[in-house]
């Protein structure tokens, strides 16, 4: 893989398709899988203390997301001020088509296989309209969905501000980047305002990295990004100039959580700060990623790119693919025999999750979308809409 | 700036229309006759294993039950902790907490057959209490210390939410 220096942002990708971009969400769901996956077995110590970084794969994942449907939108707003409701509800139309069809399909797997048929729709009616951790801490239940509730408000709070602002008389542009002020401003000062640090940091993940309103700022330092590569070329150049920078502030993020925020003590300003410097980190390694190239290895190249294009399926059902393995294990009375050596059971799981992602997205995520596109036979920037599909 | 006042009635109406959904689920949630339910792996398992026979922890206003199902109790011996809170947290004193903590060997349950399954069931009622908080879990106490809690959850009432650590 090699990263082009003075190439522009255009230069880098074949057949509509970012490769950077693919490379970047290969690296962000791989973390999340293998993070969970060593939560498995047995693995050795050393190896399974990595464990944590899947926390920084969804970051990354947020920061993308920014970026790519940020991108859709400075392109799409443009034409806003004639179109109004019927503009948002194509862009809306297109997320949810892309999003809500699997995440069902595995919110009634969770519901019928996870828990044995022991909760009901009802009791769980929250996750029908995504506010299962909207302001109050994330249940339980079908847990790792928090990263996509934060992305399906912000799928529909960002626009609806651009909207908004529009409505004001606010040129797109400018209804862009006050929509960007307010996502970088409101989820910090929320933090500030309604976080008890009293007992909360054993449980930091259910009361704030999961809640929606204290995490969409994720998000909109992704946008702000797509804003500077829309607008301001030059800084966004220099940022992608600026990689080593960001990738050891990065690895300072990691580091930083792994040993306990270095001694610091827990308070209200660290939640309020953290979760900002992370995202701002993440988020600038996003021009970077842009720049990188196809490797010689051509092998390597197809497995980025088909790991990228399966990576929605590979998050909703990388856990269903785990326990399919452990009861396959069991019905093969082989579960004592196979499950406590890591050497056989990772390849088998993530064997596993390749196929059931496969699966999915062949037979469920492909076909809606074919038929999305049918209704809404638009093209705006390519790339991302492409990569975001 | 000339406004444009049918993109404001526009946002205003997906608004509305977003808020009346959260209100409604929220507002549902809290009148919901159906227990809160969750599965909580024995120690040492992970919440994203399907574990077989794993415990089925049921509560509402009326009271916690516990399911095993295929009555299959071996890896719940720790003690249980549970704890009702009759005053809102953030008034509370260490004697508005009523201490319930149990073993599973010390109850009776009741088996019943569902889909085929024979569980055990093991039922706390609330009715004598009025709580406005239960905690529930499980804990040792390794070398006499005092306490290595192994999962643990905290039923709100006034948000009929369970949160807590695996």
């Amino acid at each position: 893989m090699s990263i082009g220096n003075a190439e522009p942002v255009e230069v880098m990708h074949t057949h509509d398709r970012m490769f950077g971009l693919d490379v970047c969400r290969t690296i962000a769901i791989l973390s999340v899988v293998l993070g969970h996956l060593l939560l498995h077995s047995s693995p050795n110590v050393f190896v399974a203390a990595t464990g944590f970084v899947a926390i920084f794969g969804v970051d990354l994942f947020f920061c993308l997301s920014g970026f790519l449907i940020g991108r859709i939108l400075l392109t799409e707003s443009a034409r806003w001020p004639e179109e109004i409701e019927r503009g948002i509800l194509r862009f809306w139309y297109r997320r949810w088509m892309r999003t809500l069809p699997l995440y069902f399909f595995f919110f009634f797997v969770e519901l019928q296989m996870y828990w044995h048929g022991a909760s009901s729709l009802t009791a769980q009616a929250s996750y029908l309209v995504f506010v299962q951790n909207f302001a109050w801490p994330m249940p339980q239940f079908f847990s790792l969905t928090w990263s996509l509730t934060i992305e399906e408000w912000f799928y529909f709070l960002f626009p609806l501000l651009i909207l908004l602002s529009i409505g004001l008389g606010r040129t797109p542009r400018t209804a862009v980047a006050v929509a960007i002020t307010l996502f970088l401003l409101v989820p910090p000062v929320l933090r500030f305002l309604l976080f008890d640090p009293h007992g909360a940091f054993d449980n930091l993940d259910p009361n704030i990295r999961h809640v929606v309103i204290f995490r969409l700022d994720s998000i909109g330092f992704g946008v702000l990004v797509a804003y500077i590569s829309r607008w301001h070329r030059t800084l966004f150049a220099k940022l992608a100039e600026l990689r080593w920078l960001f990738l050891i502030l990065a690895i300072g993020c990691m580091a930083f959580i792994r040993l306990r925020y270095f001694g610091m003590p827990e308070t209200r300003g660290l939640v309020v700060v953290y979760f900002s410097i992370v995202a701002f980190v993440f988020a600038g390694l996003i021009p970077t990623f842009t720049r990188l190239a196809p490797t010689r290895l051509k092998l390597l190249n197809r497995f980025i790119k088909y790991t990228s294009l399966i990576s929605y399926s590979m998050y909703l059902g990388h856990v269903v693919a785990f326990t399919l393995g452990m009861s396959l294990f069991r019905r093969l009375g082989l579960f004592d025999a196979i499950y406590p050596n890591p050497w056989l059971t990772y390849p088998i799981f993530l064997a596993m999750v390749y196929l059931l992602a496969s699966l999915t997205y062949f037979a469920i995520e492909k076909p809606i979308l074919r038929l999305r596109d049918r209704r809404t036979n638009i093209s705006l920037d390519s790339n991302s809409q492409a990569q975001a599909c | 700036m000339r406004t444009n006042n049918r993109a404001l009635i526009a946002v205003a109406c997906f608004a509305a229309i977003a808020a009346a959904a959260v209100v409604i689920v929220r507002h549902q949630g809290r009148n919901s006759s159906d227990p809160l339910v969750e599965v909580i792996p024995p120690n040492g398992i992970l919440t994203t294993e399907v574990v077989a026979d794993a415990l089925q922890l049921h509560i509402d206003a009326r009271g916690l039950t516990l399911v095993f199902p295929n009555c299959d109790v071996s890896k719940y011996q720790d003690k249980f902790f549970l704890h009702i809170y009759t005053v809102s947290k953030r008034v509370r004193a260490l004697s508005d907490m009523v201490n319930l903590d149990f073993y599973l060997a010390q109850e009776k349950a009741k088996e019943s057959t569902t889909n085929g399954i024979r569980s055990c069931v093991y039922h706390k009622n609330f009715s004598d209490f009025r709580p406005k908080e239960v905690s529930l879990g499980q804990f040792t106490m390794p070398n006499g210390r005092c306490c290595n809690v192994t999962w643990s959850r905290t039923f709100d009432f006034s948000e009929n939410s369970l949160i807590g650590r695996p």
